[in-house]
């Protein structure tokens, strides 16, 4: 076996008399020689603690003295038949590559990241160079190796700086590599980018790879099988087909499920019985709901409507955009500039209207000028040239860009970044108090904002020691309680599990009901086809489209200009209209699941 | 081996190189004309840059020390400074900054160069040939009684903060009113006591205390141009090349390597944080002073907990490379070999300290006599 994990258990020291709850509950582990082992879960499951006790890091940065060590871990774990000790971590046979790439660069030159590993085990220089060198080929970066010395990982992508990472480790010779969700802060093209060296690195090389993962169909296309994490324990691992077929289990424990398996889920439609997870597998599964006569879609109140003609079922039935536009634009971009001090132009000529009650997707690569575009529209940047109205007022004048939280709020992507309290109370009240509400008046605020949010039996506690999700939402309740007209939304759903998306999603269509205008900026397209009335995609600091995201996604030279891919479902309907042109283009699982063929 | 003009690090032998594996990775990548750095970047040829930086910072540190020498307030030489100045900004343009980032400093350090000059006027009365101006600010006793002056102050002081909500410029304006009302009008006032405290102090401005102000300015203006020279032309790899050679234990420079890397990610976390902040309206009202050092301490509590979690992965990233304390290292394209360009180097730096440490060599007067 290459990696064994028996009976494993293990729970964090503390500083107080209390011990810590297990956050691993008896792990059993097989993983074979050159398998690709997906490992799955809702977040705080324990998977990067599990991927830390595979790499040694627990126990050995824990520093227990041996009397300790029973009351914290119990079990073992073996790599390649030797032991994973307290004393010695497994950093000479296994790699582990981790979500953030700017954490794991050690050194400010791309050449001397590569050879830190090597430097460390003590090779030879010509050693060093030669495996650097090839180690950067086998993740198709060779074209950096020129000027290696001189490049720093900030002037890489997203998707490079993964693939550097990798590198780093492929250099070690690992025998296990272990990719703690690789994807999961990359725009849609690093993310391809990250998964075609994975599957390059199993095809040509046969690396043994474990792979942590969110996303279901990076996990389905590479995976021999997967484990489902669920509260320290593994509940379930099985082949991919056998395992998102598992639908009880996989719900109760809120593990991501991918769209196809949805919709298989909700229409009982299935490829050779199981969920398919493939477009291909897709299109022969669902080849039977579909019919070209007589397809019908199923309202919400249960009624159908012939489709014998071919018709588009709009996501946007809520509020569509189309009479949105008609009313007077809450924020409009006339002709917006923007460069950054060292001269990059971030923005080159956007002209752009936001409407009353939607809710719109700035969509794009990264880099591509949606970041700075909202942070124009709060008025954190000045636009270098051009005029931006909000509700009216221009934000050239200082005055109007200093008060604009209490008409725009804008809600970063980390919430670390904006909690700057330790009480929660206090941390919803900061933005009242900068804008000079009463005492009074800023209670009831407070009050409203944690309730509107589901935090209000956390009002005294620590923001920072809220889970994820809450800070989060803590993080939405500090800018709903300024009553903002206009929310703008940076990466809401990133490194998330899927009930902490549903949740914030929920959270965000709810405000939309209310009136809020909202402003999504984000990589996930689910979440558009779903959620968004309108999207706008960004590409080198210029608008390249505005439309539906039935449009954007029907519209095959705008997604390839953008690096954007629709999501599975989208997909998946498109191909069946090349089959069968009378059915409708569906977008989203919700879709597929009203639709029913004829037959 | 390949071209490496900007990067003076030790090469390998060619004999061993291995096959295969193309040789310019220390060439410039196409296109690029900068490089980053510690604080910002430089040009990739810098010229200062392709010294070693042992010697450039012996060369740094050499001049500030005659610098220093030259703004000494018993024997300022005005000449001798505004010549280190001269070396100081030919450093500069050596070091490949870019233009704008340069320009920038500059208006930077220009209003703290101004706060110097003029705190050193109006707290350094020195005599000279030729009193400019002479006015006593404090007799060297503090009055306590009152006066018609405080009335007036505070009832400014008091109607602006009660029609704009505001304190600082009231305070402002009723000093100067209080200040001019006083000089011109006799207005009344009531001693109670008079203690002696301090000494007397007068506002005194001679030629000799011009002299040395202007000498002090563009003294450490000299030593701000060459520090900065000296940051920006500094890469990690430098750094941790010229450790090794001066033999530091190799826990302290891997230490060092890890903070400065550190401090580049606390960087960009900062500029976020600050975002955040005027996105809840830090900027919406006028702030008093410490209504503003509240909200600079506030981002501490992101700043600590990001660190904290960044720390902990960085943690396990050099873990996931093998790295223990104490484990040795493998030198690789770190170290620079002493050149010819760094002995000479070295000896301006000794040159230097012989006029820092030496007779003073006063310029100015030797020019003087010249003339």
């Amino acid at each position: 076996m290459s990696v064994a994990i028996d009976g494993l258990w293990w729970r964090y020291p503390t500083f107080s008399v209390d011990s810590s709850p297990w956050v691993l509950r008896g792990i059993d582990l097989k993983v074979k020689p050159g398998e690709c082992f997906g490992i799955t879960g809702p977040s705080g499951a324990g998977k990067t603690t599990l991927c830390r006790a595979m790499l040694g890091a627990i126990p050995y940065s824990s520093r227990l003295t041996p009397e300790q060590l029973p009351q914290h871990i119990r079990g073992a774990i073996t790599l390649s038949g030797e032991p994973v000790s307290a004393r010695m971590p497994a950093a000479n046979h296994v790699g582990m590559v981790l979500q953030d790439p700017e954490n794991q660069f050690l050194r400010m030159s791309l050449l001397h990241e590569l050879a830190l590993g090597l430097q460390i085990q003590g090779l030879p220089t010509n050693e060093i160079l030669k495996r650097a060198y090839e180690s950067l080929s086998w993740v198709g970066l060779e074209q950096f190796w020129q000027g290696a010395a001189y490049l720093h990982p900030a002037d890489l992508s997203g998707g490079e700086k993964q693939r550097v990472a990798i590198a780093a480790f492929l250099a070690m010779r690992p025998q296990v590599l272990i990719l703690d969700e690789p994807t999961s802060d990359l725009d849609p093209l690093g993310k391809r980018e990250v998964i075609e060296t994975i599957a390059r690195l199993r095809k040509d090389y046969h690396m043994t790879i474990i792979l942590v993962e969110q996303d279901p169909e990076i996990l389905a296309a590479f995976c021999d099988r997967i484990a489902l994490l669920y509260e320290g324990r593994i509940e379930l691992v099985a082949p991919p087909h056998d395992f998102y077929a598992e639908h009880d289990l996989l719900e109760r424990c809120g593990a991501s499920v991918g769209e196809l398996t949805r919709i298989s889920w909700l229409t009982g439609y299935t490829y050779k019985g199981y969920p398919p997870l493939t477009l291909e597998e897709g299109e022969i599964a669902f080849g039977g709901l579909v019919h070209p006569v007589g397809a019908q879609f199923i309202g919400p109140d249960g009624s159908s409507d012939n489709l014998s003609l071919p018709v588009t079922v709009n996501t946007c039935d809520r509020s569509p955009s189309r009479g949105m536009q008609k009313q007077e634009p809450v924020i409009m971009i006339e002709d917006v500039w923007y460069s950054y001090e060292d001269g990059t132009k971030a923005l080159q000529g956007v002209d752009l209207g936001l409407y009353p009650g939607e809710m719109l997707a700035l969509l794009g690569p990264n880099g591509s000028g949606k970041s700075t575009l909202a942070k124009i529209l709060a008025g954190i940047y000045r636009p270098s040239r051009g005029r931006v109205l909000v509700q009216g007022r221009d934000l050239a004048s200082r005055s109007v860009r200093a008060h604009l939280p209490a008409s725009v709020g804008y809600i970063f992507q980390n919430p670390d970044h904006q909690l700057f309290h330790r009480k929660v109370s206090e941390e919803v009240e900061y933005g009242l108090i900068n804008l000079g509400i009463e005492a009074t008046q800023r209670t009831k605020a407070v009050k409203r904002a944690l309730e509107a949010v589901g935090l209000a039996q956390y009002t005294n506690e620590d923001p920072l020691f809220l889970g994820k999700g809450q800070r989060q939402r803590l993080a939405v309740a500090a800018v709903l309680a300024m009553e903002p007209e206009i929310l703008i939304v940076d990466e809401p759903t990133t490194g998330q599990d899927y009930r902490m998306v549903k949740g914030i999603m929920a959270l965000l269509s709810d405000l939309q009901q209310q009136g809020k205008t909202i402003l999504v900026i984000t990589h996930d397209m689910s979440l558009v086809a779903e959620y968004c009335q309108r999207v706008v995609t960004f590409r080198d600091g210029k608008r390249v489209f505005t439309g539906t995201p039935t449009e954007l996604f029907q519209n095959e030279e705008v997604l390839s200009r953008t690096g954007l891919r629709p999501p599975p479902a989208a997909a998946l309907s498109d191909r069946l209209r090349a089959k069968y042109p009378d059915v409708p283009f569906l977008l989203t699982v919700e879709q597929w699941g009203r639709f029913r063929g004829a037959g | 081996m390949g071209n490496s003009q900007g990067m003076a690090i030790s090469e390998s032998n060619d004999a061993d190189y291995p096959e295969g594996v193309p040789q310019n990775f220390l060439t410039p990548p196409p296109g690029r004309r900068y490089v980053r750095s510690f604080l910002f970047s430089r040009h990739v040829n810098a010229p200062f840059a392709r010294v070693h930086l042992v010697a450039r910072t012996v060369l740094v540190l050499c001049l500030s020390g005659a610098l220093l020498r030259s703004i000494s307030t018993t024997q300022p030489d005005l000449a001798g400074a505004a010549i280190l100045f001269m070396g100081a900004l030919l450093i500069l343009a050596l070091s490949g900054v870019r233009p704008g980032i340069a320009r920038l400093y500059f208006l930077l350090t220009l209003p703290a160069l101004l706060a110097l000059f003029i705190t050193w006027i109006v707290f350094n009365p020195v005599p000279g040939k030729v009193t400019l101006l002479q006015f006593p600010i404090y007799a060297g006793q503090l009055v306590i009684g009152l006066a018609t002056w405080q009335a007036i102050l505070v009832v400014i002081v008091a109607a602006y903060f009660l029609w704009t909500r505001k304190l600082f410029l009231g305070i402002i304006v009723g000093i100067a009113v209080a200040f001019a009302l006083a000089h011109w009008i006799p207005l009344p006032g009531w001693n109670i006591a008079q203690v002696a405290f301090f000494h007397p102090l007068t506002l005194l401005v001679s030629d000799q205390g011009l002299l040395i102000a202007v000498t002090k300015v563009i003294g450490y203006a000299g030593m701000i141009i060459v520090t900065i020279a000296l940051v920006m032309t500094a890469r990690d790899v430098e750094l941790i090349g010229a450790l090794r050679q001066l033999h530091c234990p190799q826990p302290a420079i891997f230490f060092l390597s890890t903070v400065f890397r550190s401090l580049d990610l606390a960087l960009s976390d900062y500029e976020i944080i600050r975002q955040a902040q005027l996105a809840r309206a830090i900027a919406a009202r006028p702030r008093s002073f410490f209504r503003r050092l509240r909200d600079i301490a506030s981002i501490a509590v992101p700043l600590v907990a990001i660190m904290i979690r960044r720390s902990s992965e960085i943690g396990d990233a050099l873990l996931a490379r093998g790295y223990t304390l104490g484990r040795p290292m493998k030198e690789f394209y770190e170290s620079s070999p002493w050149r010819l360009v760094d002995w000479a180097v070295l000896v301006s730096g000794f040159f230097l300290l012989y006029l820092a440490l030496g007779p003073h060599p006063d310029l100015t007067t030797l020019l003087w006599k010249g003339i």
